[in-house]
């Protein structure tokens, strides 16, 4: 019996169903045992969405009211909904736009930027945005995640492996620092430093000062970034033990600041240290509650 | 349109006068147990006055006071969280204020992003300094009867009131 899969994409950008083709023969491998009914790379159907899906594979965050509406509708048809994505996930990177209104953002871009020629907003034939960049687990009930900005190749596959052999799939509960192969020294740093120095080799990133998200993220990506000696953004959304991820890291910044550092201006910790998550963190649900009239 | 428009917006106003003129606000104070907890409990043995509504937790050490019990005080409808700790170099545990202060510096930065600011305030003062705890209550009380009440809660009782 062949499995129906399905995709669908939202605010997002696409990068999820590249990771998803990324994932080469063991792609070539599942087509033997899927069927893949509805994705909107390969089909150019909206609406109506195919009956008995039995995967369905959501990637984007929650922006217009016609999102709001598919999920709805993919969800109805579907009986295992995956929020596919850092986006879908956790808010993703469109999630920072909780920090600005809604209309204001629409104004700047029709009205400020250069390249719009026409300066007036488009009322027709477009969906009505919503207020609030909202994650798919805000709308529908979402019954796995695949987390990561995009997710990894490996991890897709397998996930879908396991699913196929009737199995719930399971995330690792540990951090990033728990792969991370870099020493931790016990020395806070003096002074923080920018993305684009040159580390050293071998040492923790946070210990040499570079702002890596490692400990509140999730593992399962293998430490891939700080193996590469690039700082870990946290795309990959709070591990288990991890009850909001910026304010958690915005915690261990105080514990290591112990001795002033003293170039650290930020004037908000929002944009870094809840780059993917800011729309599902704490801090922005009361922000919702101080919105609402 | 502007009669309907009108005619809701009445309301909430009446309901926020009303509350305004009767605003009691609510301040929750977490004092670590070594000093701050020390001078509030000489403030009280002194007989010293001080708001009615400045509620106080008692914490192991102000570096206990984890963003998350702020941010549910805040939900739970408190106007104003208060931290006090021990002095620089006075701490029991050794650097719990220390962390404390550059938390809270970096939380109230966050809060007031997102319209809570001037609701958090950190001080550090020893056992002895029983006015100082006194003084720093009852400004802090006053700054919040200038804020107003906390927009959460405002939501809350207009909902009520209609």
């Amino acid at each position: 019996m062949t499995v129906r899969i399905a995709t669908m994409g939202m605010a997002g950008c696409s990068g999820c169903h590249i990771a998803l083709l990324d994932t080469g023969v063991e792609l070539l491998n599942l087509l033997k045992d899927v069927e893949l009914v509805y994705s909107y790379p390969i089909v150019d159907a909206k609406n109506p969405i195919p009956p008995n899906i039995d995967v369905a594979l959501i990637e984007g965050s929650i922006r217009t009211n016609h999102d709001k509406e598919m999920a709805k509708a993919m969800r109805k048809q579907a009986k295992f909904v995956i929020a596919f994505g850092a986006c879908s996930a956790h808010g993703g990177v469109n999630g920072l736009a909780n920090t600005f209104d809604a209309q204001e953002g629409v104004e700047y871009v029709y009205h400020k930027t250069l390249l719009m020629a026409q300066k007036q907003v488009p009322s027709e034939h477009v969906p009505q945005i919503l207020p609030e960049n909202l994650r798919l687990s805000d709308v529908v009930k979402v019954d796995f995640i695949i987390p990561g900005c995009p997710p990894h190749p490996d991890e897709i596959a397998q996930i879908i492996t396991t699913l196929l052999a009737g199995e719930t799939p399971k995330l690792s509960s540990k951090s990033i620092c728990d792969e991370c192969p870099l020493e931790r020294l016990t020395e806070p740093p003096k002074q923080l430093r920018r993305i684009h120095e040159i580390p050293e080799q071998g040492i923790c990133l946070l210990s040499q000062g570079f702002l890596c998200m490692g400990p509140a993220t999730r593992a399962g990506c293998g430490a891939e970034c700080t193996r590469r000696l690039m700082p870990c953004t946290g795309c990959r959304g709070p591990s288990e033990t991890v009850w909001d991820q910026g304010i958690v890291m915005l915690d261990a910044l105080a514990a290591m600041e112990k001795d002033e550092i003293t170039n650290f201006k930020l004037s908000r910790l929002a944009g870094t240290f809840a780059r993917y998550t800011y729309a599902s963190s704490k801090l922005d649900n009361l922000r919702k509650g101080l919105k609402k009239k | 349109m502007s009669k309907v428009k009108s005619k809701p917006k009445t309301k909430p106003a009446k309901a926020l006068a009303k509350s305004l003129l009767t605003f009691k606000p609510r301040i929750v104070s977490f004092c670590c147990h070594y000093c701050s907890y020390g001078a509030a409990d000489l403030a009280g043995t002194s007989k010293m006055s001080y708001p009615i509504n400045v509620e106080i937790i008692r914490v192991p050490c102000s570096g206990r006071v984890d963003p998350l019990h702020v941010l549910r005080a805040f939900k739970e409808g408190a106007d104003g969280v208060m931290i006090t700790g021990c002095l620089k170099d006075q701490c029991h545990f050794v650097s719990g204020n220390i962390y404390a202060e550059k938390r809270m510096q970096k939380l109230a930065k966050e809060l007031e992003a997102i319209g809570l600011g001037g609701r958090l305030v950190f001080e550090l003062m020893s056992a002895g300094m029983a006015s100082k705890w006194v003084e720093t209550a009852s400004s802090f009380y006053d700054q919040i009867l200038k804020l107003g009440p906390n927009p959460l809660k405002r939501v809350k009782t207009g909902v009520k009131s209609e």
